[in-house]
């Protein structure tokens, strides 16, 4: 196994699980909205904004992640960037007691609570996301050489 | 700006990390300002589409702001269900004028609620329904709450009620925790 080969299942998985989380969010913004003022982080002002906004920038970046190389390491930078900020505010909703379902993948109202689970999910793909990245250096440090007889 | 994202736009498609630098931007490629320009692109391209497909969803946009902390209360109204203050609440139960019925899912119920409350939570209410049906009659008043004015679930139940023919159904918007911060008794549930 090379290390492109590991990135381009990285980079295939990262893009996979954006575009599962950016459809239903597009499809059925009013409860994606729903869902954000549940998590009590955002004024209300801005609560629909975020419902109508976030779900492309997260298919955008499911799209960019499988282009060449400069835009293949911002759509990461932007993956690493949104979950990081969904784990902090997992976190912070699960410290302060809050029974809130996810909205991660669906808003369905009955779903199972967040959990640490979500949160370690999360931090899973972050460094599937920083290995997406830092392909080039892992390729320089890592790579089998070639042998020849 | 525009510009510079039109051809951020085409090399998306074109570029090969093989071809020589043809352009200063070529050179700029990998470096911090150029990655933060790019995810800048990106969030942009993503904010005016999702704004653009909002202006032409078919089942009609969804309104740019919207009082998300007052929604239960302003659907409440608009569904023609009578709201209930925490005093009147103290009062009819203590009186004995209405049944409280509470929301909330089992759990909730036996930690703790108001005092001589049935449980009905509204997630089983269709299913549970039949088997309580006993405890209700059309002309006895009926306070449903769950937690706070934040769950939606003590008005679902009282929309529930109303169709099932209960025409006196009152919504405790604040629920049990502004019962509780108020310093009244709960009990375990029965």
């Amino acid at each position: 196994m090379n290390v492109k080969f590991i990135t381009w299942c990285g980079r295939l998985l990262l893009a996979l699980v954006f575009l599962l989380a950016a459809v239903h969010k597009i499809l059925f913004p009013e409860t994606f909205a729903l869902n954000i003022y549940q998590y009590r982080l955002l004024p209300d002002v801005m609560i629909n904004f975020v419902a109508l906004t976030l779900p492309w920038i997260e298919l955008v970046a499911a799209i960019a992640i499988l282009c060449p190389l400069a835009w293949k390491n911002a759509a990461a930078t932007l993956i690493i960037a949104m979950l990081g900020a969904f784990a902090l505010a997992m976190s912070f909703n699960i410290l302060r007691g809050l029974d809130i379902t996810c909205g991660c993948f669906s808003a369905n109202p009955d779903a199972d609570s967040i959990g640490w689970s979500n949160v370690v999910r999360n931090l899973g793909y972050i460094v599937i996301a920083v290995v997406v990245m830092a392909e080039d250096w892992l390729t320089q440090h890592f790579a089998m050489p070639l042998r020849r007889r | 700006m525009t510009a510079n994202a039109g051809l951020a736009l085409m090399s998306l498609v074109s570029n090969n990390p093989n071809d020589p630098p043809e352009s200063a931007q070529e050179m700029n490629r990998g470096s911090i300002p150029d990655l933060a320009y790019r995810v800048l692109v990106l969030i942009l391209l993503g904010v005016v589409i999702g704004l653009a497909v909002n202006i032409v969803r078919p089942t009609g946009a969804l309104p740019w702001s919207y009082p998300w902390s007052d929604r239960v209360e302003n659907r409440a109204r608009a569904e023609g269900i009578d709201l209930i203050g925490l005093d009147d609440v103290l009062l009819a139960l203590h009186t004995g004028t209405h049944l409280a019925v509470d929301a909330r899912s089992p759990d909730d119920y036996q930690a703790g609620t108001l005092p001589g409350a049935l449980s009905l939570p509204r997630a089983y209410a269709a299913e549970q329904f039949g088997e309580l049906s006993l405890f209700f009659s059309p002309d006895e008043p009926v306070i449903t709450f769950c937690s706070s004015a934040d769950c939606d679930d003590a008005l679902l139940l009282a929309l529930f009620l109303r169709e099932q023919g209960i025409t006196h159904v009152v919504l405790f918007l604040e629920g049990i925790e502004a019962w509780k911060a108020a310093g009244h008794p709960v009990e375990g549930g029965q």
